[in-house]
């Protein structure tokens, strides 16, 4: 549907819908014998139901006058005849239309009446008996969870009227009483919280918002007094609650038929506190209407009234909160269980030390005293930045637009911040209900730290020599080993390659990319720390045919917006550029004076007045002291502006624009940068970071376990930025050692990585696991580790399989990936019998065929067959009288070879094979 | 007239407005009772008992707090749990295997009865997590046929903003769909890795 006409691409896409809907629903009409029937039984019905109101003669008299205007209009709407209006004309003639022409029109009339009735009966018999309806807690949640809006109406503890609203769709969880309100973004994780009177909304982390159930949102909706204890924390979930006891009766209430249930809720964990909950339900509908909670451990009976709107408050402000309001961040005010004597925050108060700190209520209610946020949480509002007043105020109306606070340093061992992030994980699986997989076995650590290190499967001989050291410790050795080799560094270089320079752009002209991939080997090889590499990328210099790491300004063609948009993107985790043409529409932290403020730093770099692509290859990349950018369409210049940061007033006396800013990026008090490559390398070795995407890290996309990315970024600062060390501590966790498999499939295990994310293999290292498999005759280093950048035929093979950066866990299988695996240059020469390497190598007549299948697999899966597996491919090499065809010593050609040439190329088109896990 | 003054008039005793709004709410729930329901019969069934609810809760039924059409969702899902709905989920597959793609006679054979049926999730969950009144304007307008005109009617908006409404439900239903296809995708790679083997010494 590639059009730029927005109204054609809308005409296509109904078109599309239309199809697809036709497929889904089945649009042969009913059969006009059973609507006839069916009217007759539902008008008798009405008819029924009209005379239990008490009669309406008069009224219907009115109602049949009115009625001849709405069949006109039926008719209008209608035009041709729709069942309903067929139906009509169909009982008026009648069924046995012999039988009715010999009556008189009376009987004619009585008869399709009886007939009609006949009909009726048997269809209700059937109707009633065929299934009776059951109800329970499961079946009331489910239609529920199917209502766009649930709102709750009940007494407060202190008789105020209290609503509760909740939005599956939207996923809000809103409380709202005469006094507070409260409203929980379950999707973003934060609690805002607002006393009426006040000038303060107060907004907080929501422990574990994101994982909350719709049956535990719904349960706080409809009993949240009852289910909550005094004694939980106001930011916690209501605890997990368990049905104990249910049972449900037909209820008639004047005239009208309701079922009754009866439901008794229990605590896990503490079985002996009960609740019990009597709903009423629509017979049909299984909706609650109403919720009467009994046996409450003494605090009394309550009501709730249940009503379900089509649509609810979009924002705090329909709700009475004034849109004046200062919002503040919990963790800005000081913690009322710690404090001893602590002033208050606000000018009006006066400080209180002596705190009890029962509820949020209670706390808003004493002038000048304050309660803190979870003190470990990171805060969500950020502290203004002071010397810019108008900026000031705007940011405290939008509190996405104050930058996170700065990255505090963690000054402990490798080992100690490994067992750190083990620990943050553990409370956080806790926190939430998780239970981890368990840890990965040897082979299977083996596999995922080789391709996650070295970018390739490990050799045959490697597994080997592995699993034979004695295990204590063999693990953190092969870590050391791993990350002091070559292929680490060229692997690496390979990853941040990808991010760092555009796709889609011929490179070729400016030198290709291997010198730009030597130049971050050689830094990675040295472990450089990261701080200086960005800083040498930010400030390179020299000829635009030099490449190394001018090429990356040379691919962004030099241009001020692009160089902007790469590196927000690659070294802060946030996508500017989304401001560039107009204020962000999902980030409002930026607007477009930000984008071009920020492009400004970029401005002042010497750039040809042609295009790129035609340009010299002489030409010296340098800084200039001319340069400016502007508004797109307008004439005033845009002054540097760091994002969320102070504007550059003047320009620097003795450095660039590229030197403050690169000062700047790279300074352990910048909050974005430690964290943005922390979550990148996280991203890289669980196959998605703690943000996501790893590129725009805002408010809407709050981090899986912020605690994790707090720490790890200021123990990547403490190490003065050392990357290896940073892998080091990440790969020897326990975290990153759980299995990729489970026998149940909850997606919020792996989501949360208490379970690791299966990764499709990169381009790359796919070429390099079947070079290494197979043993292709690709030239290697002394300590093992493969020639990469050299490659041509590997280039090529690359290039076929490359998916976008950022989506590693997407698995490029087209059908020419596919095609290219099972019959490409690369799979014949593999495992042909004169080219293949490793089955030249099992010729050798020493060898069993039980060894040469567990070769393959060590070779291949990185791991030997089970026993199943052993067998059937056993079997399959054996010929079918039980002996082997052939003569493996002296005949290439023989049987053997082929069936084992078949067997590696089923493994190498396995999906275990292409998949990281 | 809209569907909700119809049915003020419905609970006033006005039999010619329930036949007109009988007439607008048949092709929903026969539809949506053909979604869940392979056979016709049970389809008819869930239909009637349906209807009856409707006839039966009319005088107590409030359109300021509960959606009428949701409403009518809702008892048609429930109508179906109750007949069985995972019978007439293989009853359909089987009757899509022996290639008479069920309820719709004469369509085109089904070469792939679960890839059609994950489709067919697909479009439900998308329609489900639409809001109300973009779910109903799609489906009026894309699998009823009616008109814009229609549609206004029904809703007492303008034909104006009966479009605007369109334009946007198309988009977000685009946009779920391909979230739930995307989903589809990403638990087909899952699964498709057996279980890690227990290691073995050597």
């Amino acid at each position: 549907m590639a059009t730029n006409d927005p109204r054609q691409s809308d005409r296509d896409c109904g078109q599309d819908i239309s199809e697809l809907l036709r497929q889904v629903f089945c649009l042969e009409p009913p059969r006009e014998e059973f609507v006839a029937s069916l009217q007759d039984v539902l008008r008798a019905e009405l008819g029924s139901a009209s005379q239990r109101q008490g009669g309406e003669t008069g009224r219907r008299d009115d109602a049949v006058r009115k009625g001849d205007a709405l069949a006109e209009q039926a008719q209008r709407e209608h035009g041709s005849p729709r069942p309903g209006a067929s139906a009509v004309r169909r009982l008026e003639e009648s069924k046995d239309s012999a039988a009715v022409a010999a009556s008189p029109p009376k009987r004619r009339k009585r008869r399709s009446l009886v007939a009609a009735v006949t009909a009726a009966t048997i269809v209700i018999s059937v109707a009633v008996w065929s299934s009776r309806p059951s109800y329970s807690w499961t079946s009331m949640m489910r239609a529920l969870e199917s209502e766009p809006w649930v709102e709750s109406i009940a007494e407060g503890r202190s008789g105020e009227t209290v609503r509760n609203w909740f939005s599956q769709d939207r996923r809000v969880m809103i409380r709202r009483s005469d006094e507070n309100l409260v409203w929980d973004d379950l999707a973003a994780g934060v609690r805002s919280r607002y006393r009426f009177g006040s000038d303060v909304l107060v907004q907080s982390r929501l422990v574990g918002g994101r994982s909350r159930t719709v049956e535990q949102s719904l349960l706080s909706l409809l009993a949240d007094e009852a289910v909550r204890l005094p004694e939980d924390d106001d930011e916690q979930l209501p605890g997990r609650i368990e049905v104990a006891e249910q049972s449900w009766r037909d209820v008639l209430d004047g005239g009208e038929r309701w079922v009754e249930l009866e439901v008794v809720l229990s605590r896990v964990g503490t079985p002996e506190e009960r609740i019990r909950l009597v709903f009423r339900l629509d017979p049909e509908s299984h909706l609650p209407q109403s919720c009467r909670v009994l046996d409450t451990a003494g605090r009394g009976e309550s009501v709730v009234k249940l009503v379900y709107p089509g649509d609810g408050p979009r924002e705090v402000y329909e709700l009475g909160v004034p849109r004046t309001v200062v919002v503040r961040d919990a963790n800005e005010l000081p913690d009322s269980a710690r404090i001893a004597e602590v002033p208050a925050a606000t000018p009006t108060g006066t400080p209180d030390a002596s705190v009890a700190a029962n509820s949020l209520s209670d706390e808003l209610a004493r002038p000048g005293v304050h309660t803190a946020g979870i003190a470990s949480r990171e805060p969500l509002l950020r502290k203004p930045v002071e010397h810019d007043g108008e900026r000031d105020a705007e940011q405290h109306a939008n509190p996405q637009s104050v930058p996170p606070p700065p990255v505090i340093p963690v000054a402990v061992s490798s080992a100690e911040m490994t067992q750190r992030v083990d620990e943050l994980m553990a409370e956080l699986w806790e926190h939430d209900g998780i239970s981890p997989v368990e840890g990965c076995g040897d082979f299977e650590f083996l596999r995922r730290v080789y391709l996650d290190l070295t970018g390739r499967v490990p050799r045959v001989s490697e597994v080997r020599a592995f699993i034979e050291e004695v295990p204590a410790g063999r693990r953190e050795r092969l870590v050391e080993q791993l990350l002091a080799r070559r292929d680490h560094a060229t692997h690496l270089a390979a990853v941040w390659r990808r991010f760092l320079l555009p796709e889609g752009v011929d490179l070729a002209q400016y030198g290709g990319t291997a010198s730009f991939e030597q130049w971050l080997t050689d830094h990675f090889r040295t472990n450089t720390p990261y701080d200086e590499v960005v800083r040498e990328l930010l400030l390179a210099e020299g000829r635009v045919s030099e490449s190394g790491p001018i090429l990356f300004y040379t691919a962004l063609k030099l241009a001020p917006e692009a160089l902007a948009a790469q590196t927000s993107r690659a070294f802060l985790g946030m996508r500017l550029e989304c401001a560039q043409c107009h204020d962000h529409f999902f980030d409002n932290r930026w607007k477009q004076e930000d984008f071009w403020g920020y492009a400004a730093f970029f401005a002042r770099i010497s750039r040809p007045e042609g295009k790129m692509e035609r340009v010299s290859p002489v030409l010296r990349v340098r800084d200039t002291n001319r340069g400016d950018v502007t508004l797109p369409d307008q004439d005033e210049i845009v002054r540097p502006r760091y994002p969320l940061g102070e504007t550059l007033a003047e320009e620097p006396p003795t450095s660039s624009r590229r030197q403050e800013l690169a000062d700047w990026m790279t300074t352990a008090d910048n909050p974005h940068f430690a964290r943005a490559a922390v979550n990148r390398v996280w991203a890289h070795l669980f196959g998605r970071g703690i943000v996501e995407p790893v590129d725009d890290m805002r408010s809407d996309h709050p981090p899986v376990c912020p605690e994790v990315l707090d720490e790890l970024a200021g123990y990547f600062v403490s190490t003065g930025f050392d990357l290896r060390d940073l892998f080091r501590v990440i790969v020897l966790s326990q975290t990153y050692q759980r299995s990729s498999g489970a026998w149940d499939g909850d997606p919020s295990r792996s989501l949360q990585f208490a379970q690791m994310n299966m990764k499709s293999l990169t381009a790359e290292q796919l070429y390099d696991s079947i070079a290494v498999a197979t043993r292709l005759a690709a030239p290697v280093l002394e300590d093992g580790s493969l020639m990469r950048q050299t490659n041509v035929s590997r280039q090529a093979f690359i290039k076929q399989f490359q998916a976008p950066p950022g989506e590693v866990t997407d698995y490029q299988a087209g059908i020419p990936q596919a095609l290219t695996l099972m019959n490409g240059g690369l799979i014949q020469g593999a495992t042909g019998l004169q080219t293949s390497g490793i089955l030249r190598s099992l010729e050798a007549p020493f060898f069993t065929d039980e060894q040469r299948i567990e070769t393959l697999f060590l070779a291949t899966l990185s791991r030997p067959p089970d026993d199943i597996e052993a067998q059937t491919m056993l079997e399959y090499v054996m010929s079918p009288d039980g002996e082997p065809e052939g003569d493996p010593a002296g005949d290439p050609e023989g049987g053997r070879g082929e069936r084992l040439g078949d067997i590696l190329w089923a493994l190498l088109n396995s999906a275990e094979f292409t998949l990281n896990h | 007239m809209t569907d909700v003054e119809l049915l003020l008039r419905v609970q006033r005793g006005d039999l010619t407005a329930w036949e007109l709004l009988y007439a607008r709410c048949l092709p929903t729930v026969w539809r949506h009772a053909c979604a869940l329901a392979g056979d016709r019969l049970v389809v008819e069934e869930i239909v009637s008992e349906t209807f009856l609810a409707f006839v039966r809760s009319v005088p107590a039924f409030d359109p300021e707090t509960v959606h009428l059409h949701g409403w009518l969702r809702g008892v048609v899902q429930n109508k179906a749990a109750d007949q069985g709905r995972q019978a007439a989920k293989r009853r359909r597959l089987a009757a899509a295997a022996r290639n008479g793609s069920v309820g719709s006679e004469g369509s085109a054979e089904v070469s792939d009865p679960l890839e059609t049926e994950e489709t067919r999730q697909d479009v439900l969950s998308a329609l489900d997590r639409l809001p109300e009144l973009q779910r109903l304007v799609l489906e009026w307008k894309h699998a009823d046929d009616q008109s814009v005109r229609e549609i206004a009617a029904r809703l007492g908006q303008t034909e104006k903003s009966v479009e605007s409404l369109l334009y946007r439900a198309r988009k977000e239903f685009r946009r779920l769909f391909e979230l739930e296809c995307a989903d589809d995708m990403r638990t087909r790679v899952n699964t498709n890795v057996p279980p890690s083997t227990l290691e073995k010494s050597l």
